[in-house]
């Protein structure tokens, strides 16, 4: 039985809180509004979101600003080559006086707000104990699994271009985040104001916008938006045609793309459809909103070609292709 | 808040079955188009069919490219901008959002279809079999010329044989092959071969015409010999009766008692007698002098019965043909029998001179002949002897060595044989005379016999598609063609015996045998 649709009024209620919290992330993040706004959706969706951008974007301001506006715990880890697994989880450590026993002690992945800095400078292994508590919100030390907070975010970010002594994320790592989100470069515009309103670049003062429990209900409510039929069908065929091998790939697909989107990219289009939507205090998701989060939910899970590089194609812009080719109303 | 969903499903639909309807309708009326036009009336029985198919056909078509209810509700949900709220209240209860529903429903927007080609099509496929049913078609065909040609040379050749059958059977190869004809004829199958075979078989049969002719002529001839001579017999019977009845008239004069009683009638009878002679003997003056009315020719010397008279001739005649028990009476109506028999199978063969032209040279011979002796014994023939009718056959010979005129004289009605069979008569048969030898040079050749007759269609090809098929065309060589078929067809006719030559067929000569007593 589905559940009940918004009403009115709830819908517009959600609606404002999110804008409040977009707001406030716009005054910390000037001239970002396209990111915050995804990060926003990225947290009503409740999804792991992965930052890539230049160093001194304010990408991790922008996690340590979501953290205050939302109260949530917030730990930083900045990831290093020789971080271990153990150093994030947690470990057990030998305590007492006389009789002495092994203490687990819980590393920073258990906090509502994790911002995994420069996540590609960590080794491998340790970049894949972060797999389980991604996906599962949990974390298994010695035999023992352990449940993270709820809501369990995770920001990360890395940067484009210092790939030298770094370890890109698997495609499987990758798939976890809901989105991964281009922070561009700021104009003359945004650094003048960023001079002439911030002393020695500290933001503003927030104060929280939510707590626990209005987070909660916003969780709720956007479980409680409308997928219509078509719109989900519309879903299904965006993610099908991002396979080369399915017929209905269009031509940019075939050519640049080696393997497509995951079954988990259609549950994340989704979810930030939902987001999106009530974003905007509506009770269903429309196609602007699945349009609006493809590029964000569909890049980083597409896997190019080498003829990709070889012509310089990005993933956005593959994503750019697959939605011109893919109709909303199926043709046939 | 269906209805304007459905209005712009079935605006849409309208253009996607119209589109979709474009291919089966146009297929459809071209095959009613062309089952009319080559069918005529009996379209009228594969029009539903075809109908019926393209319907099927164009539902199916419109049913792969109908736009569903869901689709038609994107579309209305887009023009409308309500962002995916009119299909939820499609799939589920929208509660408090009907009134914005029922705002955005009245946003709702007709979308625009292109719909010029598709009707412009329709109506095109419409336009054309409206034409196509009220085009008048040409008048139906008749049988293929090559088959009528082909079955006309069959009756022509199957007329010739019966003509020929009355005469003499024709055998059972000649029956089959002609039934054979027939059959390929009916059967469309008539090809060249059959042509030939035909053309061989109107061949064989016109020399067999000729050759049957020349019997019935030869035939025809001795039954006149037999009339003539039984004719003469009479003659010389009746003569010697008179003889015997003057003796007795004279032995009763010598006795006058016998004559007291008895003389009268045969004084009479004498005195009649004597008259008729001093009669005929005026006759016989006028016959020497070329004065006979009768329009003779021929130089009657004064003979024995000279001076008798015409109507004593012909009382004697017929006299002699009573006393003869009739036997001449039979013999002219078989000669007449037989020479209608030979005029009728002449007349059959005659009007194919083109393949008949060895033949027709044979039966120039006796017709001639005959027509020389018709002329010859005019005149002489009642009462005379066989000196008179010596003179008359020579000269009829005489004249019959002329161009042509020897048979139109010899048929008697005006039949004018062609100038190159004329040549072929004189020269060929009647030779020996004084009339001029004529070359084919002289002869004119009709250029229609040799007109250029394409071969039938699919029996060898069209006349512009064979090599060297327009060189043999007669028509630009007439003169030439025409002197050498006229000397070719001469040669032929002199190496055919005239009917006076050959010997006597077995019935004729018992017919002889008969008339002359077993001899």
């Amino acid at each position: 039985m589905a559940a009940e649709l918004l009403s009115p009024a709830e819908a517009q209620g959600a609606a404002e809180v999110a804008a409040r919290l977009r707001d406030n992330l716009n005054t910390v993040l000037l001239d970002q509004e396209s990111v915050v706004e995804q990060v926003v959706v990225a947290v009503l969706a409740r999804g792991h979101v992965l930052l890539e951008g230049l160093p001194g974007l304010g990408k991790t301001e922008l996690c340590k600003s979501l953290a205050k506006l939302l109260a949530l715990p917030f730990r930083r880890i900045q990831f290093t080559p020789d971080l271990l697994p153990g150093d994030i989880t947690g470990t057990y450590v030998l305590e007492g006086e006389g009789r002495r026993e092994f203490v687990f002690r819980e590393g920073p992945l258990f906090a509502s707000l994790v911002l995994a800095d420069e996540i590609n400078r960590s080794s491998p292994k340790t970049q894949s104990a972060l797999l389980e508590a991604m996906q599962e919100r949990r974390v298994t030390v010695l035999g023992q699994t352990r449940t993270l907070p709820d809501p369990f975010f995770v920001l990360a970010t890395q940067n484009p271009i210092e790939l030298e002594g770094t370890y890109p994320l698997p495609e499987a790592q990758l798939d976890r985040f809901l989105f991964r989100i281009q922070v561009p470069p700021v104009g003359a515009k945004t650094l003048r104001a960023l001079l002439t309103t911030r002393v020695r670049g500290a933001p503003p003062e927030l104060s929280p916008v939510l707590d626990g429990e209005g987070l909660a209900r916003l969780f709720a409510a956007a479980d409680r938006v409308h997928l219509p039929g078509p719109v989900a069908d519309f879903i299904a065929r965006l993610v099908e045609a991002s396979d080369p091998r399915q017929a209905s790939a269009p031509d940019a697909v075939r050519r640049f793309v080696r393997y497509g989107a995951s079954p988990r990219a259609a549950l994340a289009l989704a979810a930030a459809g939902r987001a999106r939507a009530l974003l905007s205090g509506r009770p269903n998701v429309g196609f602007d909103d699945v349009v609006a989060a493809a590029p964000a939910a569909l890049n980083h899970r597409l896997v190019l070609a080498y003829e990709a590089s070889l012509e310089k194609v990005s993933a956005p812009d593959v994503v750019r292709a697959l939605l011109q080719a893919v109709p909303e109303v199926p043709r046939d | 808040m269906l209805a304007p969903v459905r209005r712009v499903q079935r605006r849409l639909n309208a253009v996607a079955w119209a589109q979709a309807s474009i291919v089966p309708l146009w297929a459809t009326v071209t095959a009613c188009v062309l089952a009319r036009l080559l069918l005529r009336d009996a379209c009228v029985w594969l029009l539903p069919p075809f109908v019926l198919a393209g319907l099927t056909w164009g539902w199916l078509r419109a049913r792969e490219r109908g736009v569903s209810l869901e689709q038609a509700a994107v579309l209305a949900d887009r023009s409308a901008n309500a962002g995916g709220l009119l299909l939820t209240r499609l799939e589920r209860p929208v509660g408090e959002w009907e009134l914005t529903v029922n705002q955005l429903v009245r946003d709702v927007k007709p979308p625009v279809v292109a719909w010029r080609r598709p009707v412009g099509a329709l109506s095109g496929a419409l336009l054309f079999l409206l034409i196509g049913f009220l085009l008048p078609l040409p008048a139906p065909r008749g049988p293929r010329a090559p088959h009528a040609a082909a079955a006309a040379k069959v009756e022509a050749v199957k007329a010739q044989a019966e003509a020929l059958a009355r005469e003499e059977p024709l055998g059972e190869a000649v029956e089959d092959e002609l039934r054979r004809l027939a059959e390929e004829v009916a059967a469309g199958r008539f090809d060249s071969g059959d042509w030939e075979a035909a053309d061989s078989l109107e061949r064989r049969l016109a020399e067999r015409a000729a050759e049957a002719a020349a019997e019935l002529a030869q035939a025809s001839e001795a039954a006149r010999d037999l009339e003539e001579a039984l004719g003469a017999a009479g003659g010389a019977e009746s003569a010697s009766r008179e003889r015997e009845a003057l003796e007795r008239a004279l032995m009763g004069l010598e006795s006058p008692e016998a004559s007291n009683g008895e003389s009268q009638p045969e004084g009479e009878d004498s005195q009649e007698q004597a008259s008729a002679r001093s009669g005929e003997g005026q006759q016989g003056q006028q016959g020497q002098q070329g004065q006979d009315p009768n329009g003779t020719q021929g130089a009657s010397p004064s003979g024995q019965e000279g001076s008798e008279g015409s109507k004593d001739q012909a009382q004697r005649q017929a006299q002699a043909r009573a006393q003869a028990g009739g036997a001449p009476d039979q013999i002219s109506e078989l000669r007449q029998s037989l020479e209608r028999r030979q005029q009728s199978l002449a007349q059959r063969f005659e009007p194919r001179e083109g393949q008949g032209q060895q033949a027709s040279s044979r039966r120039s011979g006796p017709r001639q002949r005959q027509g020389a002796r018709e002329r010859g014994e005019g005149a002489p023939r009642p009462g005379q002897d066989g000196e008179q009718r010596g003179e008359g056959e020579g000269q009829g010979e005489g004249e019959g060595q002329g161009e042509g005129e020897g048979q139109g004289e010899g048929q008697g009605q005006g039949n004018k044989g062609h100038a190159s069979r004329g040549v072929r008569s004189g020269t060929g048969t009647e030779g020996g005379g004084p009339g001029s030898l004529v070359f084919g040079g002289e002869a004119e050749m009709d250029p229609d016999r040799l007109a250029f007759e394409p071969l039938p269609e699919g029996q060898g090809g069209e006349a512009g598609e064979l090599w060297g098929l327009e060189a043999a065309d007669p028509r630009r060589s007439t003169g030439t063609a025409g002197a050498a078929g006229s000397r070719g067809t001469s040669a032929r006719g002199e190496a055919t015996a005239g009917p006076g030559a050959q010997p006597l067929l077995p019935r004729n000569r018992e017919l002889v045998k008969r008339y002359f007593g077993g001899e």
